[in-house]
């Protein structure tokens, strides 16, 4: 194999936005150490800025049609990648407004942190743009060690560095299994690219290659049972990061996903249904129950983050057009409502110093936009209407109607009712329940940005969902003739 | 330009609700006063730019502002229809509202809860508006239920008041009937057509069988009777007076009562389908108006005479959709909220000056203090009556003439009786309000005072209105109110009636001299021999104590439906205390110890086991133990053993099986 990387000006206004964003982030890392007097504020403005103008970038790509493919298809722009590369550079967004306040915490390093952020988004756009299983294993690997470094932040906080360090091991754990599953599809179709791929015969080795793919894939997006990382390194880890972590790479990650069942594995298409209604049964209803039993609200959404993915998966388990519509949609409302409640949580705890679900009593009392905005963001994660997490959860189940998974449907629903309960506990215990202390709660000017964009999104996709789906629509147009199944395992003796 | 126009009219309004809403009190009340109306002036002179544009097309014309549920078979969008029925509603609703806007801010002037009130009269007015401007059923709904909402609200302005918030509870709930009506009314029409919109439903109604259209249209009649207080449902209308004046006006007279008849001859269609919906709309309203007018003749309280009056006029609306009149019925709509808006805000202006006085015992002798509230009332008196030429004359003349030469005539002598009842009562509400002895409370009628212009012009124009109003549709029949709304308002298969002028001109006498009986023995009992109504009270106490208890209908419904229903309410109450609410909690607590289980299951089952396979592991990986910090090793045991489960179902599951047709996990 001989890679030709004579590169021309089209196709590096392709790579434009990455190459923007890294120029911008170093720029930021020298201004940071050059510059004595430059705040920590005013390198969040810059990083916010530099994420800014690169949506722009992607925006008018998406509008003018300005798409392709790098590298003998080893990274690829079409317009499902901008998409996702919007939805990871907005929430990289609003998690730099949530930790313009909570980075004063940090002993050491303010400046860099901004750096470490940038740094994964990158890796993260690389990700969604991924089309061959080398480059997934060296963008993940790439967005990954920026999350490693940020996990364990908090060098004097014994949780935080036990928490990185879990994160490390296990998330290098993942890799090996990804490295050994892409060498076992390397064995068994010759080749690394995704399109390139289709229509191969079925073999056990491919079947067992990618599964441990969609183990790596599956500890990234924390579904059930590659999940067991989750609850303690969101706990762990600063809150910003963990938001962070709860959204962006999950993104990026079922980018990969999409691409590589959707397109590489379509005529293996039974197989991984089962695959995916297996993992998405899990992961709703273990994240539900296991949920409800939460004292701590950080480990409550990371719980409700593992469900959220099991409601994800019912578009992947659907695997049609429809299904990857849907995806695309729900990630947007899961976007805005869960960072939006994690700069509730961020705002709170700035004050009261504790993430303990007791602690939210009376919060009505201290913050009524406080509690307001958190009312309407677990209200969305609940799927209840006119908010966005409703249209985006109808649609996801249409999705698997239509494809006929009843059984996972009726399970989807039964989980909607049981993760009510627990996000109407915190809503109690915000509205009904006496404050221990009722001094009112203050939430700086940054988080209010971020809770405002979040209950704007929120209300705006629930009400206004139409041109948001038709992006959706537009962004997977490439899925929509998913190739029927045609392969099929050979027989095992006496099988 | 044209849709822009159509999609701002609604937007002003909204705009105003969130700006005077959230920020109201930011800012002075004089400016949320002018944004509130200011945003509903607007909406008028897009109202009028919409008017021209159909003036020249009248083709019905839909404006998509977006898609808002699509998937499956169903998609609803939010979408209007502009035709020359929603231009009529439409110049009505935001000229109108215009003008009691205005008014209200002379009205409200100092009231606590200035922002509070313009808020909802805006946020009623956008309701109104989707109402009636919405090109599918669900539209109409969302109008339909914000309109229910927003009359609640205002009902219940003065919330310290305990009649008021009764009154508001008293208008919801009998409104949720009607609405409930409708509500199936609308899945019927979707479970039959698939559709919910307008042009797919109305053109294809001719596949519907008689019994479906009955069924169907019986359902909305319901909900119109709920909306427009007709008998049964009225019973609400009366006790909404306790909400400000020109809510009264707005909502419960000129606009919102009116929803009704606007929906029945929106869906005429499936109407003219239905014989026995049709019969039963007449009669309802053919009663209604007489029933209510009897009401109407003893009450003393210068608002609910009006209010039963309004119920009255209503009942000829739906008289008029009973006889197929439907262009008479959307004219009397017209006048209609002319000269009722008229009445109740030139009572409010009578209210105004005698400091919250509603009692006409205690009025009488006021025009020559209040001369130009009292001439405005006179006018809308005297259109409510039907003395020609003024509105109500042309309007209720053609709905009478149209039942009589239908051969409707057991409708038409009701509506005679009705219209003599009507002058009666309005005229001894004139009587005893402006003229005669003065009854004025003496420390009240020092401060007697006109009311300030802010209120006096928009009455003024109102009652030009009720003076010119009825020459849109003259000739009756012919005029170009009836050439403008030919082709959305006149029925199915309807033949064209040729009628002899000499009848139409006897009618025309007749409709005149009835009204002006019902002055004259009214002039006669309360201006020339003003002790003559008590004796007639003292001289049959029976019938004036029914009428002035209003035939004991809230005590019979509150005997017969209210009070069983509490019981039943407090039985259920029971059951669900002691019985669901036990299985409820059982699977609550089940469902927590569940969670605890597992929960415990993993820290000491699963762990526990894990720790067996790791000391295995810890035997054979000697690097792994210095690694180790707290559970990780559980984790990627859990991870593994995930992964071998998942593969041996997949490999296990496939092998040898077809692939192609193995869905439905």
């Amino acid at each position: 194999m001989q890679f030709n990387l004579s590169l021309s000006a089209a196709d590096l206004i392709l790579l434009m936005p990455e190459i923007f964003l890294t120029i911008w982030l170093c720029v930021i890392l020298a201004l940071d150490f050059s510059l004595k007097r430059i705040t920590h504020q005013q390198l969040a403005h810059l990083s916010i800025a530099g994420l800014g103008i690169t949506a722009i970038m992607l925006f008018v790509f998406d509008q003018n049609g300005t798409t392709g493919a790098l590298f003998k298809d080893m990274y690829v722009l079409d317009h499902m990648a901008i998409l996702f590369k919007i939805i990871i550079l907005g929430a990289t967004a609003l998690v730099l407004f949530m930790s313009i306040d909570y980075v004063q915490e940090f002993r050491f390093f303010k400046g860099e942190y901004y750096f470490m952020v940038l740094m994964s988004a990158i890796g993260m756009m690389f990700m969604a743009s991924s089309n061959d299983l080398l480059s997934v294993f060296v963008t993940l690997e790439f967005s990954t060690f920026g999350f490693y470094v940020l996990v364990a932040y908090l060098r004097d906080d014994q949780r935080s560095s036990e928490a990185g360090l879990k994160f490390f091991i296990l998330g290098v754990f993942a890799a090996g299994l990804l490295a050994y599953g892409i060498s076992l599809v390397y064995g068994e179709t010759g080749t690394l690219v995704f399109s390139e791929m289709a229509g191969t015969q079925g073999s056990y080795g491919l079947a067992i290659g990618f599964i441990l793919i969609f183990a790596a894939l599956g500890f990234k997006i924390g579904a059930v049972p590659f999940h067991a990382w989750i609850p303690d390194t969101y706990q762990g880890a600063p809150t910003p990061v963990t938001a962070f972590l709860s959204l962006a790479p999950k993104a990026a990650a079922l980018a990969i996903l999409l691409r590589m069942f959707f397109v590489a594995l379509a005529s293996f298409k039974p197989m991984w249904v089962l695959l995916f209604v297996v993992a998405s049964i899990f992961s709703m209803t273990y994240g539900n129950i296991v949920a409800i039993a939460q004292k701590n609200i950080k480990r409550l959404l990371a719980y409700s983050g593992i469900a959220q993915i099991g409601n994800i998966m019912i578009g992947l388990a659907a695997g049609t057009k429809q299904g990857s519509d849907a995806i695309m949609f729900y990630l947007l409302t899961y976007m805005f409502a869960n960072l939006g409640a994690f700069a509730v949580v961020i705002a709170v705890s700035q004050v009261i110093k504790s993430d303990e679900i007791e602690d939210y009593n009376g919060l009505n009392r201290r913050s009524p936009f406080l509690a307001a905005a958190m009312l309407l963001f677990l209200l969305s994660l609940a799927g209840v209407p006119p908010l966005a997490g409703f249209i985006g959860k109808i649609y996801l189940f249409i999705a698997a109607m239509n494809q006929e998974l009843y059984t996972l449907l009726i399970v989807g629903l039964i989980n909607i009712v049981i993760s009510m309960y627990y996000y109407l506990i915190v809503v109690k215990k915000m509205y009904i329940n006496e404050p221990s202390d009722p001094s009112p709660i203050q939430a700086s000017l940054p988080i209010k940005v971020a809770v405002y964009v979040g209950i704007t999104g929120t209300l705006l996709l629930g009400i206004y969902p139409g041109p948001f789906i038709d992006w959706a629509v537009d962004a997977t147009l490439m899925f929509s003739n998913i190739a029927a199944p045609t392969a099929s395992l050979p027989i095992l003796p006496g099988g | 330009m044209f849709d822009l126009l159509v999609l701002l009219i609604p937007l002003f309004p909204l705009l105003a609700v969130l700006a005077n809403g959230f920020y109201g009190s930011r800012y002075s009340h004089e400016w949320a006063g002018r944004l509130a109306f200011g945003s509903v002036g607007l909406s008028f002179l897009c109202t009028l730019g919409v008017f021209a544009s159909v003036l020249s097309n009248p083709e019905p014309r839909e404006v998509l502002a977006w898609s808002w549920i699509f998937g499956g078979d169903l998609s609803i969008n939010l979408a209007f229809l502009i035709d020359p029925l929603t231009t009529v509603m439409l110049l009505v609703v935001t000229g109108v509202g215009f003008l009691i806007h205005v008014y209200s801010v002379g009205y409200m002037h100092g009231e606590e809860g200035f922002t509070r009130f313009f808020t909802y009269m805006n946020l009623f007015m956008v309701s109104m508006l989707l109402l009636v401007m919405g090109s599918n059923y669900v539209v109409m709904f969302i109008g339909w239920e914000g309109v229910g909402l927003c009359s609640y609200l205002l009902i219940g302005y003065y919330y310290e008041k305990v009649s008021a918030g009764k009154a508001a509870t008293k208008a919801f709930v009998v409104n949720r009937i009607g609405d409930a009506g409708f509500l199936i009314a609308v899945f019927l029409i979707f479970a039959h057509f698939g559709s919910l919109d307008y042009s797919t439903v109305l053109t294809q109604a001719s596949s519907l069988s008689t019994e479906m259209a009955t069924a169907i249209t019986i359902c909305l009649l319901i909900g119109a009777f709920g909306k427009s207080a007709q008998l049964p449902l009225y019973t609400w209308l009366p006790d909404a007076m306790e909400g400000p004046t020109p809510v009264s006006a707005l909502i419960h007279a000129a606009t919102m009562v009116t929803a009704g008849v606007y929906m029945v001859v929106r869906n005429h269609v499936l109407f003219d389908m239905a014989p026995i919906a049709l019969t039963t709309v007449g009669i309802i309203g053919g009663l209604t108006a007489l029933f209510a007018a009897t009401i109407g003749l003893v009450q003393n309280d210068i608002k609910r005479v009006l209010a039963y009056s309004t119920v009255s006029q209503l009942g000829y609306m739906f008289l008029a959709c009973g006889v197929g009149a439907y262009t008479a019925a959307i004219f009397h709509l017209v006048t209609h909220a002319f000269f009722k808006a008229l009445l109740f805000l030139s009572a409010g202006a009578v209210i105004h000056s005698l400091h919250h006085e509603q009692d006409i015992r205690k009025m009488g002798g006021l025009y020559k203090k209040i001369p130009i509230t009292h001439a405005v009332f006179l006018i809308g008196t005297l259109a409510i009556a039907g003395i020609p030429p003024l509105a109500g004359f042309w309007s209720k003349d053609e709905i009478m003439a149209h039942a009589f030469v239908h051969g409707y005539y057991h409708l038409y002598i009701l509506a005679a009786i009705g219209a003599f009842l009507t002058s009666f009562y309005m005229f001894r509400l004139t009587y005893l309000t402006f003229y005669g002895q003065s009854r004025v409370e003496p420390h009240v009628a020092k401060h007697i005072h006109e009311s300030p212009p802010i209120m006096t012009v928009p009455l003024m124009i109102l009652a030009g209105l009720a003076v010119v109003g009825g020459f849109l549709g003259v000739p009756p029949e012919h005029g170009w109110f009836h050439s403008f709304l030919h082709d959305v308002a006149t029925p199915v298969g309807a033949a064209p009636h040729a009628v002899d002028m000499s009848t139409l001109l006897g009618l025309m006498g007749a409709a005149v001299s009835i009204a002006l009986a019902g002055w004259g023995l009214a002039h006669y009992m309360y201006s020339v021999r003003p002790q003559m109504a008590n004796e007639w009270a003292e001289k049959s106490p029976q019938a004036y104590t029914t009428l002035l208890n209003k035939y004991y209908v809230d005590e019979f419904y509150d005997r017969v439906i209210v009070e069983p229903f509490k019981k039943l309410g407090m039985l259920w109450d029971w059951v669900d205390r002691h019985i669901i609410d036990r299985f409820v909690n059982g699977i609550g607590k089940g469902t927590d110890i569940s969670a605890e289980a597992i929960t415990w299951t993993e820290k000491h089952v699963i762990y526990a086991g894990l720790n067996v396979v790791g000391y295995g592991n810890h035997l054979l990986a000697w690097s792994w133990r210095k690694l180790q910090s707290g559970m990780v090793h559980h984790y990627a045991a859990i991870l593994i053993i995930g992964l071998a489960v998942l593969i041996h179902l997949v490999v296990l599951w496939f092998t040898g099986s077809s692939i192609a047709g193995s869905s439905g996990y």
